[in-house]
């Protein structure tokens, strides 16, 4: 788009109006500024179209080259690995699994304690909440030693359970959807309240439809987060048919046998591979909650 | 439909605020009873328990009869209107007003049957399949008040229904207000903080101020036999003339303060020197030879509104302004002297203090 645009301008400028130098100079900066985050991609993507030998020994490639459909063909199908029992469908499944699985278990879990917190008066609530917000502040880091070993003790290595569920606690979701649920106007409540419903029905009836954007936001921000997971996966996961993409990718740049040549182009395949469902899922869900965003009045 | 009553109901918050001090009145089946009072007077508040929305600190509310404290909004078969119309948005008009019944597991036909006869009641039949938010102000809270008729409820509530929208719709809808409980014959209990809405729409006015009662009755009571200062002042616009005085020896006079008297053509009941208001309203004052005038008005500046004209003046020893209402138009210059009387019957007496009717 930004190209059309600047190779336009001139030449209708040139015959009517001056030149509008700010408006040159401000797609150049757009411009410079997008191919700066366009280009590594598009470099891996027309890399992952040769073979190894060829990127061993030239290096990154501009223009696409002939292997494009078998270096993906092996990305996806081939099994690869120490134990050549996972290939990288597989992978994507997992990661696929691990994504939704996430995104929706963080969004169930903070919606229903923000729910909790916000329209429900209990003792400590408050107390409740900050405690939750506070630990915002610690990175998963700081507790992946006592959740391995509490995850380890459960059986629950190198299982998607284990994967999943100790990471779906949410502080961050669930102070967006606290946010949000104080900005329901609370008449809303009491005409449900007078019109029969009660808390479960309140719940589903009202308050969750009411969330669609407030969801799609999180599923997007959350999808992704979980997506981009690397190290609990690592600790979590050393049967291979259980590695995500974002581990797997490593696992293969790792595999140096006898004098191979690492597998280059299967990893830069991987990599576009794994690149593609957050974009899917960023283009998808934003529409979604650009609509919602529109339509929706409270 | 139900009557309701009231048994000295009062609501103090956890915070030692007393929202309501001791509520205690009957509403009669298929009556129109509006509450009306200023900001923060518990009128809201009132209506929200008899609605089961606000728990009772004490005293019995009864709908039909029946002791309803405890029982939940739901089950009180009342229905009410917010202010802020407060429609599920994500939901059509049609929804909106099927989820109460949906919720009561009533039969689908019987839904479409209710919401068809709302419909037509309201003129919302083009509307029901879209959603509030394609709806104007007074659509949607005509919407409100469907999903309020669909239940046939007992007792209709209103909670300042008509105050999001202009003027022009709020005369409109306030006559639609009307028609519909002459229809419907049920019973309405309206709060409002506008005292022209009271006065329209109420079989019986109940004001309210600081949480208590200060009079119950039909418009017309309240506007010719004010109970007290408070309710002589709220109700009637412009509001009525408040002179500060004491009462002479002779109890016929009030001393104002600059020592002039001012007659009183009535019997008062109350001790010599006591400090009273005296109140009349600028629509009974009328103008008098000087030797009979009760007021001197020096004119201050005249509002002519077509209908009548609203004269605004002074009079030496009154501390606050007074204001004359006439029928039709008339030009005064500023600075004329007016001397004005009204006949014993328009003149209300307050004591300072208390602010109680002494006449």
């Amino acid at each position: 788009m930004t190209d059309v645009q600047s190779t336009m301008a001139p030449q209708s400028t040139q015959r009517r109006k001056p030149i509008k130098w700010r408006l040159i100079g401000d797609h150049a900066i757009l411009i410079a500024g997008s191919l700066l985050m366009l280009l590594p991609v598009l470099m891996v993507l027309t890399t992952s179209s040769y073979d190894n030998v060829t990127i061993h020994k030239e290096g990154i490639q501009f223009l696409f080259g002939d292997q494009l459909v078998e270096n993906y063909q092996q990305a996806l199908f081939e099994k690869g690995g120490f134990t050549k029992t996972v290939d990288g469908a597989r992978m994507l499944m997992n990661s696929l699994i691990l994504g939704f699985g996430f995104a929706v278990g963080k969004i169930v879990i903070s919606m229903m304690a923000a729910y909790a917190i916000v329209y429900f008066r209990f003792r400590f609530g408050t107390v409740a909440f900050w405690v939750i917000f506070t630990t915002l502040l610690l990175p998963l880091e700081v507790r992946i030693l006592p959740s391995y070993e509490v995850v380890q003790s459960l059986g629950m290595l190198n299982s998607f359970s284990g994967l999943i569920i100790p990471l779906i606690a949410s502080a961050t979701g669930t102070f967006y959807f606290r946010q949000f649920f104080r900005s329901v106007p609370e008449e809303l409540l009491e005409a449900a309240r007078i019109d029969g419903a009660g808390p479960l029905k309140f719940f589903v009836d009202i308050l969750v439809p009411l969330s669609q954007t407030m969801i799609a936001a999180m599923f997007i921000i959350m999808f992704v987060f979980g997506w981009n997971q690397y190290l609990w996966p690592t600790l979590m996961t050393t049967d291979e048919s259980m590695f995500t993409l974002v581990r797997g990718i490593k696992q293969i740049m790792q595999v140096w046998i006898g004098a191979n040549i690492p597998d280059y182009g299967l990893a830069m395949a991987l990599a576009i591979i794994a690149m593609t469902p957050p974009v899917a899922i960023v283009i998808f869900f934003q529409s979604w909650f650009v609509k919602g965003l529109t339509e929706s009045d409270k | 439909m139900a009557n309701v009553t009231l048994d000295t109901v009062r609501k103090t918050y956890p915070n030692g605020y007393q929202a309501v001090q001791g509520a205690d009145f009957q509403i009669r089946d298929g009556e129109f009873i509006v509450l009306v009072g200023p900001s923060g007077c518990g009128k809201s508040t009132l209506l929200r328990m008899i609605a089961g929305l606000e728990d009772i600190t004490d005293g019995n509310i009864l709908i039909d009869n029946t002791v309803v404290n405890d029982v939940d909004p739901a089950r009180r078969d009342i229905a009410m209107v917010f202010q802020n119309y407060a429609l599920y948005p994500h939901m059509s008009v049609r929804q909106n007003m099927a989820y109460g019944l949906k919720n009561q597991r009533m039969p689908k036909s019987e839904i479409a049957d209710r919401i068809e006869e709302a419909a037509r009641t309201l003129r919302l039949e083009d509307y029901l399949e879209r959603k509030p938010g394609q709806l104007s102000g007074g659509q949607r809270q005509r919407v409100a008040m469907g999903r309020a008729i669909v239940r046939h409820p007992k007792v209709f509530l209103f909670d300042e229904p008509l105050s999001n929208l202009d003027a022009k719709l709020r005369t409109q809808l306030r006559a639609e207000l009307k028609a519909l409980h002459k229809r419907l014959e049920a019973t309405f209990v309206y709060v409002t903080h506008d005292q022209v809405e009271a006065m329209s729409l109420a079989d019986r006015i109940i004001i309210m101020s600081a949480g208590q009662v200060e009079q119950i009755g039909t418009p017309m009571d309240l506007y010719l036999r004010p109970a007290s200062r408070f309710v002589a002042d709220f109700i009637g616009s412009p509001a009525m003339n408040i002179v500060h005085g004491a009462l002479a020896d002779d109890q016929a006079s009030v001393v104002l303060a600059d020592g002039s008297a001012l007659r009183l053509p009535l019997a008062v009941n109350a001790a010599a020197g006591t400090k009273v208001d005296v109140g009349v309203r600028p629509e009974h004052l009328e103008a008098v030879a000087p030797e009979a005038a009760q007021f001197q008005l020096t004119v201050d500046f005249v509002e002519q509104l077509g209908a009548d004209t609203v004269v605004h003046g002074y009079q030496k020893g009154v501390e606050n302004p007074l204001a004359l209402r006439l029928t039709g138009i008339h030009a005064l210059d500023a600075g004329e002297v007016l001397s004005l009387a009204a006949s014993a019957d328009h003149l209300h007496l307050f004591d300072s203090v208390s602010g109680q009717r002494l006449n």
